[in-house]
């Protein structure tokens, strides 16, 4: 009988590979977060300002000289968890972070730290300062191929 | 024996594509005679049909020359979200399919009804708000190939009935107020989920408050912020998003229960008066995520008070047994994505949140004083290894078998394993104290089961073989012995691949 | 000449590379005493080198070079170029 059922239906059945959109209840509101929660605000870290949405992570990660290990380190610091965005953050972490971040030798100062040190090199004749100064590989490449990026980089002033 | 075939005409034969060759019935024809005296090597060579990228014209230029792909203008990409919005997205009606006729729908009395094994109940409709608030609907489960969210009741779900009849009193009294601790534990696809998602149901029906943890998972995969309970040691973290989401669930699935039961305690939180409701108290927690955890403990101890402060007796109200959900255990017996101010891990016993969660099924552990049913199930299609948790069931299930924890046949956990000690430690057997831990292990449904729901595919339009018991039968074996997320893909396979039968039949 | 050398890191149990030089008895040495000829490039200088002169082997001659206190920590070939920089000159018989 059930069988009977359903071959008088056959058109019904066809039908239902239409994707079924109406639900019965109301589909739940999407959780967005960086959508809802977040405004177009900025927050200031080290004197830079942040998007609220942007990750803190990599908004850490855009200071010269912290990368992944440093960054993920931070955020262990002050308890902080991985996928947090920079609007999550309490005023106090705000100030703790920069705080932290202006200790440490990031951005102009180790930009001028490295610079110092290949200065250091080439003014007391080494080898290396040498190679610097002529736009070459300084550790022992082969020099017949592929030495795009030091013949960009390595000046007799280099800029970092 | 000479042959009549000219091996030379063989060497010809090329090879042909099955397609090409005329059927086997047909007489061959052969294109050139069996006989011949010139050799095949003399003939002249066939001709290639000419090739546009072979033949160059007069100096032409003889690089490949490609016409460029057209960038393709593309729609606009989903906005924030929107993708994330559409995977989680949960249907649970099918305007397409038939509606059963005579379903008969959940009920406070049916669930213990052994009569109704094997056939689909459905889920009321005003429930369904209760169940999308716990989260208790997963989107990956086939809830939008029918007309209405239902589930079949096996053998486990009418025991798990029972259960929830005794421990509300309504069978034997003696009963009444029981815990029950249960470690539901099966195969893929074996309906651990939809097990939850039944027992949650029975739970609104019978007035309990339902607490859900529907993905273990989210509490330790740092996704959420923590914060460290100062002077605690090991360091314990609280989760105060995690927390609030919690009690959001809570509150949205029980606001009926919550708001006829009156505050009896006192608590140090704001805001808290002795005339407000259980619901005016958990809300204080969604404002405020600093305040979650405190009021998460409030709310747990209204619940789990058999008697009201000196002072408060006025409208006190018994507390009503509790049902606690969680799914995919197996996360929280590792440790969480989260890291102390060392850079360490922390393990997942160390967050307070589910450290009291796990607390709650230890053996002995006697917290709900209203009684109620603690229900953990581990997940196979999102669970980690931990190697640990395995030998912890296995351990269970020489209990439940009645090895004794001295016999040299109960299972330990092998020499340098690295066994995590904190998770052999909470599911360690205590002599003597209730209530018990239990180990469930989902299995397959029955033929009779399987009959019926596989006529609940047909009878939904979804299948259109006549279901017969050979049929059934062989189903129930494909589906590795009626493993009923296997019955459901078979079901809906069923379907496309099915031959129409005549009309007549 | 190898730079990577020192980045390649030596073994810290080894120390220094010491080697026996003949360094001047008296310290500073004095006026118009010669530059220490010696073709070990892979000596470290050491902090009693600063202020001499050494005149190390590049592969044909003997370079001289005074040692400064930057250069303490560092090998003695590190300031001796053994190559030419390549310069194209135009060959006569052709």
């Amino acid at each position: 009988m059930a069988c009977g059922e359903v071959h008088s239906s056959e058109k019904r059945c066809c039908r239902m590979i239409s994707p079924a959109h109406r639900g019965q209840a109301s589909i739940e509101p999407s959780i967005n977060r960086s959508d809802n929660l977040f405004s177009g605000k900025m927050v200031f870290i080290l004197g830079v300002n942040f998007p609220e949405r942007n990750l803190l992570k990599k908004s850490l990660e855009s200071f010269f000289g912290i990368g992944n290990h440093t960054s993920s380190r931070l955020l262990a610091r002050f308890n902080i968890h991985p996928t947090c965005r920079v609007g999550e953050l309490a005023n106090k972490q705000v100030l703790d972070m920069t705080a932290v971040l202006s200790d440490m030798k990031i951005e102009n100062d180790l930009r001028r730290e490295v610079l110092n040190d290949i200065k250091r090199l080439k003014e007391t004749g080494t080898y290396r300062g040498r190679r610097h100064a002529l736009g070459l590989p300084v550790r022992g490449q082969r020099t017949r191929t592929q030495i795009k990026t030091p013949v960009k980089l390595n000046r007799m002033e280099r800029r970092m | 024996m000479a042959s009549a075939w000219c091996w030379s005409c063989l060497s010809r034969l090329r090879p042909t594509t099955r397609a090409v060759l005329p059927p086997p019935s047909a007489i061959p024809r052969l294109t050139s005679a069996p006989f011949h005296s010139s050799a095949v090597q003399y003939a002249p060579p066939l001709k290639k049909k000419s090739n546009s990228m072979t033949q160059l014209k007069y100096r032409q230029g003889q690089t490949l020359r490609r016409k460029k792909k057209k960038t393709v203008e593309r729609a606009r990409p989903p906005a924030p979200g929107e993708r994330k919005a559409l995977r989680k997205r949960i249907i649970l009606s099918n305007p397409n399919a038939l509606e059963v006729e005579g379903m008969q729908e959940i009920s406070a009395e049916n669930i213990v009804d052994a009569r109704l094994r094997g056939s689909v109940l459905g889920l009321p409709v005003p429930m369904l708000d209760q169940l999308r608030a716990v989260q208790a609907f997963k989107p990956k489960q086939g809830w939008s190939i029918f007309r209405r969210p239902g589930a079949v009741v096996r053998r486990d779900t009418v025991e798990m009935g029972r259960l929830f009849e005794k421990i509300s009193g309504e069978g034997d009294a003696a009963e009444k107020g029981k815990v029950v601790k249960k470690v539901v534990t099966g195969t893929k696809g074996s309906g651990k989920t939809v097990h939850l998602l039944q027992a949650m149901s029975m739970g609104f029906l019978k007035k309990w408050v339902v607490v859900t943890i529907p993905e273990a998972r989210e509490l330790v995969s740092g996704d959420t912020a923590y914060v460290p309970v100062e002077g605690s040691k090991p360091t314990q973290y609280i989760q105060p998003g995690a927390t609030s989401a919690l009690l959001m669930r809570t509150v949205e699935a029980n606001r009926e229960v919550l708001s006829g039961l009156k505050v009896s305690q006192k608590h140090d939180i704001a805001g808290v008066k002795p005339t407000s409701t259980l619901e005016d108290l958990a809300k204080l927690g969604f404002q405020d995520p600093a305040l979650a955890w405190p009021v998460f403990k409030a709310l747990w101890t209204e619940l789990t008070a058999s008697a009201a402060a000196p002072g408060m007796e006025k409208d006190f109200q018994t507390r009503p047994p509790m049902l606690v959900a969680v799914d995919g255990l197996a996360h929280w017996m590792h440790n969480s994505a989260y890291r102390d101010t060392d850079y360490k891990l922390i393990h997942a016993h160390d967050l307070v949140f589910v450290k009291h969660f796990l607390s709650l099924l230890r053996n002995g552990q006697a917290e709900m004083k209203n009684g109620g049913m603690l229900l953990y199930a581990t997940s196979t299609s999102n669970s980690p290894g931990v190697y640990a948790l395995e030998v912890a069931l296995d351990q269970m299930t020489a209990r439940q078998a009645g090895i004794k924890p001295t016999s040299p046949e109960y299972p330990s956990a092998e020499a340098y394993s690295n066994a995590d000690p904190r998770v052999l430690d909470l599911f360690k057997p205590i002599e003597g104290k209730e209530p018990q831990m239990e180990l469930q292990t989902l299995g397959g449904l029955t033929r009779d089961e399987t009959r019926g729901y596989l006529e609940y595919f047909a009878r939904s339009g979804l299948l259109r073989e006549p279901v017969n018991e050979n049929w059934v039968g062989e189903k129930w074996s494909m589906s590795g012995g009626g493993i009923i997320g296997e019955l459901e893909k078979l079901g809906r396979h069923v379907r496309s691949a099915a031959i129409p039968t005549p009309a007549a039949n | 000449m190898f730079a990577t050398r020192a980045l390649l890191g030596r073994s810290v149990w080894k120390g220094p590379n010491i080697v026996p030089l003949p360094l001047p008895r008296t310290l500073p040495p004095p006026p118009n005493t010669p530059p220490i000829r010696t073709q070990k490039r892979a000596a470290t200088i050491l902090p009693n080198f600063v202020g001499l002169r050494f005149a190390v082997h590049n592969g044909k001659t003997y370079q001289e070079i005074q040692i400064t206190e930057e250069m303490v920590g560092r090998k003695l070939g590190e300031y001796v170029a053994t190559r030419k920089r390549f310069t194209y000159k135009q060959s006569k018989n052709k």
